[in-house]
């Protein structure tokens, strides 16, 4: 089970008392074809830094779906996601790849901080495999 | 200066008991107790069955076996109460129907491995259907997936 720490960084010329942030989620497969993962999300400051406002699927076709997760932890601070794909091999990313994207609705007063454990990655044929999962916040373009 | 038997009372002799307890005692023969006669010959006639029965190992051992049911009935009520004592209480511990890959825990590997199972054409054991519709499907593949990323009770969110 991998293990990912990070903070985010306050977004300028934001004013209000409250704010939306988008973090994309990443899981790294390396050469194997990634076909199923689950991790887990948490914001380790408490809700009063950060609440999962939604949950988004991620870039390749194989999990453009919104992942699984258990919609009580909207409006709270810790989420399991997962998701799988049966498509061919060929459809299924490999390397980095984002597989979600989770939009907090955060505080401008608590630098929201957050902690990413990957529980499971698979390949096609359900073996695990070794992967990695990042997270990084999605700058406005 | 000896005495003999202290218990023994000697005329001119003053009692060395408590006064209470002397009065206690002069008192006794005033209250007696009530016997009626028809227990005292029921107590007199169980105890004469009682003695009256043989009491070889032999007999013990007939009356044990006479009531095996009721020895093997409490045995097996021991052996339920124990079971609920050590018992596996949910969690990973204990091997779940969703747990379709048998490695203690429902993830979703556990959804992927039926929805693989599914579109293969492979027949996927009765026992998966969870909805109770009769038919292993997606939407069964569904529940585990869901069983897997539910939040636990005792969890912050």
């Amino acid at each position: 089970m991998a293990l990912t720490c990070g903070r985010l960084s306050a977004q300028p010329g934001a004013d209000a008392a409250v704010q939306f942030r988008a973090v994309d989620i990443y899981v790294d497969s390396k050469e194997q074809p990634l076909a199923a993962y689950q991790l887990e999300f948490s914001v380790t400051n408490g809700a009063s830094a950060a609440k999962i406002a939604g949950i988004e699927g991620g870039e390749s076709l194989a999990f453009s779906e919104p992942p699984f997760y258990d919609p009580r932890a909207i409006q709270h601070e810790r989420v399991i996601i997962a998701a799988f794909s049966t498509n061919a091999v060929s459809n299924l990313p490999k390397g980095k790849t984002r597989v979600a994207t989770i939009h907090l609705q955060t505080s401008r007063v608590v630098e929201p901080e957050f902690e990413l454990k990957l529980e499971v990655a698979a390949d096609l044929n359900g073996n695990r495999i070794p992967a990695q999962a990042t997270a990084r916040e999605r700058k406005a373009q | 200066m000896n005495h003999g038997d202290i218990n023994t009372r000697r005329d001119g002799e003053e009692s060395q008991a408590p006064e209470k307890l002397v009065a206690a005692l002069e008192e006794l023969p005033a209250r007696r107790v009530f016997v009626p006669p028809v227990v005292d010959a029921a107590v007199l006639l169980a105890a004469h069955r009682h003695l009256a029965k043989p009491r070889d190992s032999v007999t013990g051992s007939f009356r044990f076996w006479r009531n095996w049911p009721v020895w093997t009935a409490a045995c097996l009520a021991m052996l339920g109460l124990v079971y609920l004592f050590i018992r596996p209480t949910g969690g990973t511990s204990a091997i779940a129907r969703e747990d379709i890959n048998r490695d203690g825990r429902v993830d979703i590997l556990d959804a992927f491995q039926l929805a693989r199972e599914l579109g293969s054409g492979q027949k996927p054991a009765p026992g998966l259907d969870l909805n109770g519709d009769g038919v292993v499907d997606s939407r069964d593949v569904e529940i585990i997936a869901v069983q897997a990323v539910k939040l636990g009770k005792g969890g912050r969110s």
